[in-house]
């Protein structure tokens, strides 16, 4: 829905992470080149990495990731993103196994897996594809996806169950798919998140990489240290087992950078990447950037001199030094912020095509600061 | 029979059943009140200066040269002169007499137990000092019992040392102690008047005391044991302030790591984060989870171990 009278082809604000905004990138260019280099450095190297990232809260590391995906599905399918978060109160790796065999069984990656088993079988010359090395420690895996590819939902419907380890599986849907075992322990899960890798990093001219981003994996702080060491162990031996294409990325949110080290094993911590890649709050310059660079990705016409219109510079200016005398700068905050005022100016005078004065943001923000809940935590 | 009876008040006050005695003298002097020795002894029943005042008065009556009363009712007329104007120390003591009911308080029964075998009354106590004069704090108390609790143990839980295993207290450690005299404990938090006052007390105060009677209290006996006991206690509370400043110490360190990470953290893994950032704090996953648990306007608890700072 455009707003014409604002110059801006979409509303702009967002306050939590929007899929459908991946493309937009805005402000903090040291992350962004920090992220285009990482990106080319997968292609260049066949490799395996492993990536820790920390992010403040409402810097946008979720957002950061989406965007990642988009930029890795413009790559040629030479780098696959995988997508998936940590469990909340998880109870062991099946969980976050679960959380990640939800994101290879998207449309799109249930597409690619089924024309890599085709290429594959063209490539056996008649011998089963379920007899190739890369399933033999998890053969239900290839079963499985055989019978998604069949595209019957019943048998669908089970291997899909199957592959994500869900209880209460019958035994005739396992035999209807022809599986004989279910998946139940962290070394069954190991086994078949390997065999999907494998399958997806398969073939083709140049090594591909699968970048599989687990999201929120500051929660294992939550978890008692036998779950921790689990999930550690785990993805340790996940990773070990693809010496290369496998490039694994952790994300961490809260407010102290080192505590990252006291979450990770040794063994985690001895393979990750030297340099991680860290969103720490904004300055205020780099607040402004990051305001007009989100306002000139929505512009209708691009040759407007006015940067941050529909708000003036002083009634930026005025906003952020507001919220920093207060609070950290954050985008998720300035947008927050600034969301309030545009929305307020939007009801008091309707299709105005006025900037946003000094006086008319102060009367917004000045009841805002008094009973505001956010604070600079996890929310 | 009124004899018989007289004496046998004077005896039970004697052996320090002075409730039991002095409700016969107050029964004898309803039919009669020229009893002088009924009164003499009534003094000793009575609660109040005034009440004791008129005892006294009632005796010189009844025989004007008893020498006793004279001298007791000079001190005692003398002594509320002085307390009418009352001291910082008094003031603190808040001690408000009972008015008129000669019944001993609830407290004063529970702890007013006559021993069989008191050991202070058996022997006098020797409370000898160490003899490492660099060590002031270190008592070595014979013939009464020291017990030594850690704080936050129940101080009138069974004993659990006896007098053999007297512990030499280091400055690392931090006990509240408690003496066991004549079978009633008595705390660093909770003693006698006259460990407030540092000195022994007149005798007439020393019936509102809830620990010992007048007639068989040890500190009375022997006033060394006074100036150890506050010797001893004063030193307690030092270790026990500097017991607060240090758990204060470890509740802000708990706290400002939390509130820093901002998230909520398994409690093991605060451990180890705080461990390294406050080694000299010496703590273990036991006495962190052991505070947050006890401070909750500071930490919550949130599931299962894991806590978040408030």
């Amino acid at each position: 829905m455009p707003y014409e009278n604002f110059n801006l082809s979409d509303w702009p604000f967002r306050t939590s992470a929007d899929e459908n905004f991946a493309s937009v990138w805005a402000g903090r260019a040291r992350t962004k080149d920090q992220l285009e280099r990482l990106l080319k450095k997968m292609m260049l190297v066949p490799k395996s990495g492993l990536h820790v990232f920390w992010a403040n809260f409402g810097m946008g590391k979720t957002h950061t990731l989406y965007h990642l995906k988009y930029r890795c599905g413009q790559s040629g399918r030479q780098i696959i993103p995988i997508y998936a978060a940590m469990p909340k109160r998880s109870t062991g790796f099946l969980e976050l196994y679960r959380e990640i065999v939800q994101a290879f069984l998207s449309a799109e990656m249930r597409d690619y897996l089924g024309r890599q088993l085709v290429d594959l079988g063209q490539n056996t010359k008649g011998a089963s594809v379920a007899l190739h090395p890369m399933f033999s420690k998890s053969p239900g895996v290839v079963k499985s996806l055989l019978a998604i590819r069949n595209g019957d939902i019943e048998e669908t419907t089970a291997a899909m169950q199957w592959l994500t380890a869900q209880p209460g599986l019958p035994s005739a849907a396992m035999k209807s798919i022809g599986v004989t075992y279910r998946i139940k322990t962290p070394e069954d899960a190991i086994n078949a998140l390997s065999a999907l890798i494998n399958l997806s990093l398969w073939g083709g001219k140049k090594q591909k990489q699968l970048l599989l981003m687990i999201d929120e994996f500051q929660r294992v702080g939550e978890l008692r240290p036998n779950i921790i060491n689990q999930v550690n162990s785990s993805l340790h031996t996940v990773f070990n087992a693809h010496p290369t294409g496998l490039q694994l990325m952790l994300t961490f949110s809260f407010g102290k950078k080192e505590n990252v080290f006291y979450l990770l094993s040794a063994e985690l911590k001895s393979r990750a990447e030297p340099q991680s890649i860290s969103l720490d709050v904004l300055g205020r310059e780099e607040a402004v950037a990051f305001l007009s660079d989100l306002l000139g990705q929505f512009r209708i016409n691009k040759d407007d001199p006015r940067p941050l219109y529909p708000f003036s510079q002083a009634a930026i200016n005025t906003m952020l030094m507001t919220i920093a005398q207060k609070k950290t700068l954050t985008p998720r905050r300035i947008m927050l912020y600034a969301n309030h005022v545009l929305t307020e100016h939007m009801l008091n005078a309707p299709n105005s095509l006025d900037e946003i004065s000094d006086e008319t943001l102060q009367a917004c923000i000045k009841e805002l600061l008094s009973g505001d809940l956010d604070t600079d935590s996890a929310e | 029979m009124p004899d018989e009876e007289l004496e046998k008040a004077i005896a039970l006050i004697k052996a320090g059943n002075i409730d039991q005695g002095g409700k016969i003298l107050v029964s004898l002097l309803k039919q009669n009140q020229q009893i002088e020795r009924a009164w003499a002894w009534l003094y000793v029943y009575v609660k109040t200066d005034d009440q004791r005042i008129y005892c006294l008065k009632k005796v010189l009556e009844l025989n004007p040269n008893h020498e006793k009363a004279k001298t007791a009712l000079a001190r005692l007329t003398k002594q509320q002169t002085f307390q009418l104007e009352p001291s910082p120390s008094a003031q603190e003591n808040k001690l408000i007499a009972p008015k008129d009911t000669a019944e001993p308080t609830a407290k004063q029964k529970r702890r007013r137990k006559p021993k069989p075998k008191p050991e202070i009354q058996e022997s006098e106590p020797t409370v000898e000092k160490s003899t490492k004069s660099a060590e002031p704090h270190v008592f070595k108390i014979e013939n009464y019992k020291v017990v030594f609790t850690k704080p936050g143990e129940n101080l009138f839980a069974k004993d659990k040392r006896t007098p053999n295993d007297f512990p030499e207290i280091d400055s690392g450690m931090y006990y509240g102690t408690k003496l066991v005299i004549g079978g009633v404990s008595i705390t660093s938090f909770d003693y006698p008047n006259c460990v407030e006052e540092g000195r022994t007390l007149h005798k007439s105060q020393c019936y509102f005391c809830e620990f010992f009677s007048v007639s068989d209290c040890p500190i009375r006996r022997d006033p060394t044991i006074l100036r150890d006991v506050i010797a001893l206690y004063s030193q307690n509370r030092s270790y026990w302030q500097e017991y607060q400043e240090r758990r204060d110490e470890i509740i802000d360190a708990i706290y400002s790591e939390l509130k820093a990470h901002g998230r909520p953290l398994h409690y093991e893994i605060l451990t180890k984060i705080v461990c390294d950032r406050y080694p000299k704090l010496k703590l273990n996953s036991r006495k962190i989870v052991h505070i947050m648990g006890w401070h909750t306007g500071k930490f919550e608890c949130i599931g299962e171990g894991v806590y978040k700072a408030k």
